[in-house]
């Protein structure tokens, strides 16, 4: 097969490069810029020395994994029982994981304010916005691990595993995980940035997270606005490669050689 | 060997009765395996024989029976709790383990041994199985071939009571299908495992197993040993299942069946009553072709040519037989002779055909 590209196809890629680099190089042109014709770092230096910085972001992070768990918690089991023993239940699990895009944020934050009552550290501490962002990662969450279990055997694998003295947690820990991995890392990935990013739930609900923050400095400070905003997607960037790099060490490949 | 034997040393189906709604998928199905012994269930898609060896999985439950093995009553036992090993049509080895790891996967859930043990276990599985240089691949690095013998050895690996063989050759090639079969054949032989192989192939389950159980509909049909199933077919759905061969209708007259004008020697016509309705089977290898006419042999005439190499299998059509057509395996040197649409007359010995009532 020629896998060489043709002159059209680089063409394209110089576009989609452009598109995407050229807005991220004027941002950071701009968030060096001191005024008049000088450029230099201060607003980086600002930044980082700025109260609630670390915070906001530790705090950021710190939801996005307990999302992540939570989600991965409530969707894995659940979905795997689905693909294993009800079908008939799948239309239904399809219409739940697409509710978020046609409910309003705003209309959430209101239902669960009246819905949700419940221990102090849960409901008057950012916590809190745990729930919310579950349902806010919900599509992406269900659509990854569902084609992790479309792509795998698994009423093969788990009789398989059953047919072998394995008991369900050795079968989800050991034999299914395992081979979704491509499928949780999306997950993670997708969940991780729209946590990271969420503006409207923590604002409404008066929780200081890392995208509130960038509003807030963005309010006052607009070089340290767009440096903040192009911090935020490297440390973003960072962390999906690591992710990228550990999913990678043990690559489970489906299929065989004929 | 009587029942009670068989029951304490092998497996026992009691009446196992399986229907979803109205449609009954198996309809009281008793079957005795004895310790050691490999029955094949074969049939058509969708004769019920999946279904059964599920249930004997323990992945779906029986709407009634029983499932006696080794003298315990195993019905309601959940597949993880049954010493059953099983080997599944689709490849179904664990993709992020290598073939040792899945090997060893069965002792290492159920705690069988050290890691040592477990691991040297596995190595001679895999040996067994001719593999012992791949056992640091994974999956995706074997062919379809040697994933079924990966998937072997990790059922042989929990030293099962009963070995469960699910379509485990159909999806490879004609020629590593048939080295395959004969290698599962030695294993269970060595190892003296209880097997229970299903297969569509009739091939396959006369020359592999000790007893062939031909199922249709739900229900079991005939258990016998090959040869007794493809010479004896207790049944018109048998006779047609097993084997290629040839139908004519007719009624029974002394030790012949009459088909049209045409007196049809058949010795086993003389157990029926005269004029019975009846089926005569003949096997192509019982049919001896003339290019002239010869005393007791019939008119035809040769409607198609199948070429099997040494072989070449004939089609003939009785002409004085409205219907039906029986077939001819004659060697390939003499195929010439036997054109379509030449002239020719077959005959048999009075004692091959098998005469069942219609």
């Amino acid at each position: 097969m020629n896998k060489r590209l043709s002159l059209f196809n680089w063409g394209i890629i110089a576009l989609a490069a452009l598109f995407f680099f050229v807005p991220l190089a004027v941002t950071g042109v701009f968030s060096l810029w001191q005024g008049g014709s000088r450029y230099g770092f201060s607003a980086y230096f600002l930044l980082l020395n700025t109260s609630g910085f670390w915070a906001s972001l530790w705090l950021s992070f710190r939801l996005a994994v307990e999302t992540i768990l939570l989600s991965f918690f409530l969707l894995v089991p659940s979905m795997i029982f689905v693909h294993l023993k009800a079908q008939w239940l799948k239309p239904l699990f399809e219409f739940i994981s697409n509710l978020p895009f046609v409910i309003p944020a705003i209309a959430l934050i209101d239902g669960l304010t009246t819905l949700y009552t419940g221990p102090a550290w849960l409901i008057s501490t950012p916590n809190y916005l745990v729930i919310p962002y579950v349902f806010l990662a919900l599509p992406y969450a269900y659509r990854s691990i569902d084609v992790g279990l479309t792509t795998l055997d698994v009423k093969t694998l788990t009789e398989a595993g059953q047919s072998l003295g394995a008991g369900w947690g050795r079968i989800i820990f050991w034999v299914l995980l395992p081979n979704m991995k491509a499928a949780l890392i999306g997950a993670t990935l997708l969940t991780l940035t729209i946590v990271m990013g969420e503006f409207t739930f923590a604002s409404v609900l008066l929780f200081h997270t890392f995208a509130v923050f960038i509003n807030d400095t963005g309010q006052n400070a607009i070089t340290e606005a767009a440096a903040l905003s192009l911090f935020s997607f490297l440390i973003t960037w960072l962390f999906m490669l690591g992710v990228l790099i550990t999913g990678r060490r043990n690559p489970a490949n489906l299929g065989g050689a004929h | 060997m009587d029942g009670t034997q068989i029951a304490m040393s092998g497996v026992s189906l009691k009446n196992i009765r399986k229907s979803y709604g109205e449609r009954v998928v198996l309809a009281d199905v008793n079957m005795e395996l004895a310790q050691g012994e490999l029955l094949c269930l074969l049939g058509p898609s969708g004769c019920g024989k999946t279904t059964l060896l599920r249930i004997l999985a323990g992945f779906e439950t029986a709407s009634a029976g029983k499932i006696v093995l080794n003298g315990t009553d195993v019905t309601r036992l959940p597949p993880n709790k049954r010493r059953m090993g099983m080997v599944f049509q689709a490849y179904s080895l664990f993709p992020n383990m290598t073939a040792l790891q899945n090997v060893r996967f069965g002792p290492r859930v159920r705690g069988v041994g050290n890691t040592a043990s477990q691991l040297a276990e596995a190595e001679r599985l895999l040996g067994m199985v001719g593999l012992a240089s791949h056992t640091q691949k994974f999956p995706h690095q074997l062919s379809g071939g040697q994933q079924q013998r990966v998937a072997l050895a990790r059922a042989l690996a929990v030293k099962p009571d009963i070995l469960l063989l699910d379509e485990p050759l159909s999806a490879l090639d004609a020629k590593v299908r048939t080295q395959l079969r004969s290698e599962i054949r030695r294993i269970q032989k060595e190892t003296g495992i209880t097997t229970v192989f299903v297969t569509h192939d009739q091939e396959e389950a006369l020359s592999i197993s000790d007893r062939v159980a031909v199922m249709n509909e739900g229900h079991v049909l005939q258990i016998a040993a090959p040869a007794t199933i493809y010479q004896e077919p207790a049944n018109a759905f048998v006779a047609r299942f097993i084997g290629a061969g040839g139908v004519l209708q007719g009624r029974t007259e002394g030790q012949a069946v009459r088909a049209g004008s045409v007196l049809l020697p058949a010795n086993a016509a003389a157990a029926l009553p005269l004029g019975t309705d009846v089926e005569l089977f003949l096997r192509p290898e019982h049919v001896t072709l003339h290019v002239t006419d010869s005393a007791g042999a019939v008119r035809a005439e040769v409607s198609e040519q199948t070429f099997f190499g040494s072989l070449t299998r004939i089609k003939l059509s009785l002409s004085d037989v409205p219907q039906g057509e029986i077939w001819a395996d004659i060697s390939s040197d003499r195929a010439a002779h036997f054109a379509p649409g030449a002239p020719v007359w077959a005959s048999w010995a009075p004692e091959s055909p098998r005469v069942l009532a219609r």
